[in-house]
């Protein structure tokens, strides 16, 4: 306890350095302005910048990246709310009374809802991030490669539980993303691996190349077949201030958003989607009267968002004491440490004290200016939401060739983004999620790395992983999860809840 | 016959995979040593990983030759004819700037990236083009470069 008070006085004393406080706010503002834009997601905002970043200091990227994702998440309950266009799936439930209410002329009070909403949630899970992750490491540290084995094969099939559609197809997608991850030269040997003798492929193929490709350049190949719609209709948002009465009814629902949120971001494949859908069913049951929902009910947009809020800053737990990513933005956030020579992890806490509590402590900071900054700019990111897609999809285009192309210095890994453009757009032709190959991408070396160092230590004996009682335990859940995917009653049930 | 359209979509891929799976998992293990049990060779995990595909993108493929399809699909699919237009020129955009911008620079390089993929959409007019081109080429690098620092060569330098 006092361990986390004392790591967040230190997170404080880092984060508020004015450095860092700019690059908290650049990366909220940045986040906000890039989130809102239709068509672009907080996985995209997120990629797209993440080359802004690659010039700072370690400690420095993340807090504006971890700026970039929360400020991209508020953009997106922006455009939910007055456009009824979800960046993504953790804001769909946004859009159901959100834009409602914008309807029937109270998208101010939904807005400035959401937005407190945020920072109530923000402020509980950053105090359980600080409390939560010290104890995560130090059982962490104790993991042997067995261990850690384990749990990245629980992790990734935890990631696509709750993903949407196929289940055997996003399997297969975190499998070809473990492929595209061993390409490169092996540590251990030496040996160039299916590089085929190109050798800017030897360090492996490019993490910001494959991102953009796939998240960028795919999803902008899609559109452009389809139907290109534009900006649409924005509708007035009017005053901002929410009645008093509006602020009763919400107070609620945000307290528990905020707890439901905080909960189930733990979990791998938990995340902001599942958090926002959870605290809306709640909502939903609790009310007295449940037929308003959907038809303007203002718990319905301030229980999600606080949850979905809760949730993005507690999936940053495993990430930084496991290394596990939960899912595909966090992947990004491990490129990212990874391009930084960072290797996230247990250590990360003890080894970088500054980089581990600067950024927790940043996350407040960071949702504090959102709430004082946004709410007056509201105007200003309606206005964007307007920009037709033909201006927006080359600026895409260019700023991830200027991207790429600046992290590496590399023509080869224009080749790569195109490549993994096309295969962006043909993956998500034929209906398979994208968002678990990256996953496994990312994950594929250090999961041959654990296994080696297991086998190496059993003396080639694989039943290691079921006689180490973690990893068994760790395995045992996989199971369990993977025999709850294969009932049909749970499939019924997890196909009940994305319908609604 | 959407569902038609679907399940064959979901053979022809879960084989796409599985091929895929095959070939990569035959030429690892003529590569690359598999090493023993105690001291795993490079190639066994690459392998282990192409056989897991292999399986998967069978089970896909038996799956879309069994299962009903869901309902009709939301009208995706790969359409390979529509596709040629806006792939080939944002995918040739992004091969131009990677060819171009050492010998050209970054400013150049840009304003063929952005004509190219502007294109690319039928209903950007002329006149927009060139607008769009003009500011994003200055205003984007000007922002990696002058402000962020990236190490990028301008304008192309005379030998």
């Amino acid at each position: 306890m006092m361990d986390s008070l004392g790591g967040i006085a230190h997170g404080l004393s880092i984060a508020a350095s004015p450095a860092n406080l700019l690059y908290c706010l650049a990366g909220a503002l940045l986040g906000t302005f890039v989130g809102v834009l239709p068509g672009v997601g907080p996985l995209l905002t997120i990629a797209l910048l993440l080359p802004f970043t690659f010039s700072l200091e370690p400690t420095g990227a993340l807090i504006m990246l971890a700026g970039i994702y929360y400020g991209a998440q508020y953009g997106g309950s922006t455009t939910s709310i007055l456009l009824n266009m979800p960046g993504e799936t953790s804001s769909v439930v946004t859009c159901i009374d959100g834009h409602a209410m914008a309807r029937q002329g109270r998208g101010g009070p939904a807005l400035a809802v959401a937005a407190i909403g945020s920072f109530v949630a923000g402020t509980l899970s950053t105090g359980i991030v600080a409390f939560f992750a010290p104890v995560l490491a130090g059982v962490a540290i104790r993991f042997g490669p067995a261990d850690y084995f384990s749990l990245m094969v629980l992790g990734l099939v935890g990631a696509i539980v709750l993903a949407q559609g196929s289940f055997v197809k996003a399997l297969a997608m975190i499998v070809l993303g473990l492929l595209f991850g061993l390409v490169g030269t092996d540590v251990n040997s030496g040996e160039q691996r299916l590089t085929f003798g190109i050798q800017a492929l030897a360090d492996g193929i490019g993490f910001v190349p494959v991102a953009l490709g796939v998240f960028g350049i795919g999803e902008i190949i899609r559109i452009l077949i389809g139907q290109e719609r534009d900006g649409g209709r924005v509708i007035p948002h009017g005053s901002l201030m929410p009645s008093r009465q509006e602020l009763r009814a919400s107070s609620g629902a945000i307290a528990r958003g905020s707890v439901i949120g905080s909960a189930l971001g733990l979990l791998p494949g938990g995340g902001a989607a599942l958090a926002a859908f959870a605290s809306y069913t709640v909502e939903k049951k609790l009310a007295r009267d449940p037929s308003r929902f959907g038809r303007g009910a203002i718990e319905g947009v301030a229980g999600p968002e606080s949850a979905n809020n809760a949730a993005a800053q507690t999936s940053f737990i495993p990430l930084l004491t496991l290394g596990l990513p939960s899912n595909a933005v966090m992947a990004l956030m491990i490129g990212a440490l990874m391009l930084h020579g960072i290797t996230p992890g247990p250590r990360i806490m003890q080894a970088e004290p500054d980089l581990f509590w600067g950024v927790v402590a940043s996350m407040w900071i960071g949702n504090a200016m959102l709430i004082v900054l946004n709410l007056p700019l509201v105007g200003l990111w309606v206005r964007l939401l307007r920009v037709p897609y033909r201006f927006l999809y080359p600026t895409i285009v260019l700023v991830s060739c200027i991207g790429v192309y600046g992290v590496s210095n590399s023509a080869f890994d224009l080749v790569t983004t195109a490549v993994f453009g096309l295969l962006g757009w043909v993956l998500q032709s034929l209906r398979f999620e994208p968002a678990p190959l990256l996953l496994g991408f990312v994950l594929g070396p250090m999961m041959e790395e654990n296994l080696r160092r297991a086998m190496i230590l059993s003396r080639g004996d694989p039943t290691v992983f079921l006689r180490e009682p973690i990893s068994l335990a760790l395995l045992v859940l996989t199971g369990l999860l993977l025999a709850a995917i294969i009932l049909p009653t749970v499939r019924r049930n997890r196909e009940r809840v994305f319908a609604e | 016959m959407a569902s038609n359209i679907r399940r064959t979509e979901d053979l022809a891929s879960g084989l796409a995979l599985a091929a895929l799976g095959a070939a990569a998992g035959a030429f690892i293990v003529a590569s690359y040593p598999l090493g023993t049990a105690r001291q795993l060779g490079p190639g066994a995990m690459p392998a282990l990983v192409a056989l897991i595909l292999v399986v998967l993108g069978g089970v896909i493929a038996v799956r879309g030759l069994w299962e009903q399809g869901h309902g009709a699909g939301d009208g995706a699919g790969l359409d390979l004819r529509a596709a040629l237009r806006p792939a080939g020129l944002i995918l040739g955009a992004i091969l131009l700037f990677g060819g171009l911008v050492d010998w050209l620079g970054v400013v150049p390089a840009s304003a063929i990236a952005v004509i190219g993929s502007a294109l690319a959409s039928r209903r950007t007019r002329k006149r927009e083009i060139a607008a769009l081109a003009a500011v994003l080429a200055v205003a984007v690098p000007a922002l990696f470069v002058g402000i962020l620092g990236m190490p990028l060569r301008i304008w192309p330098t005379l030998h």
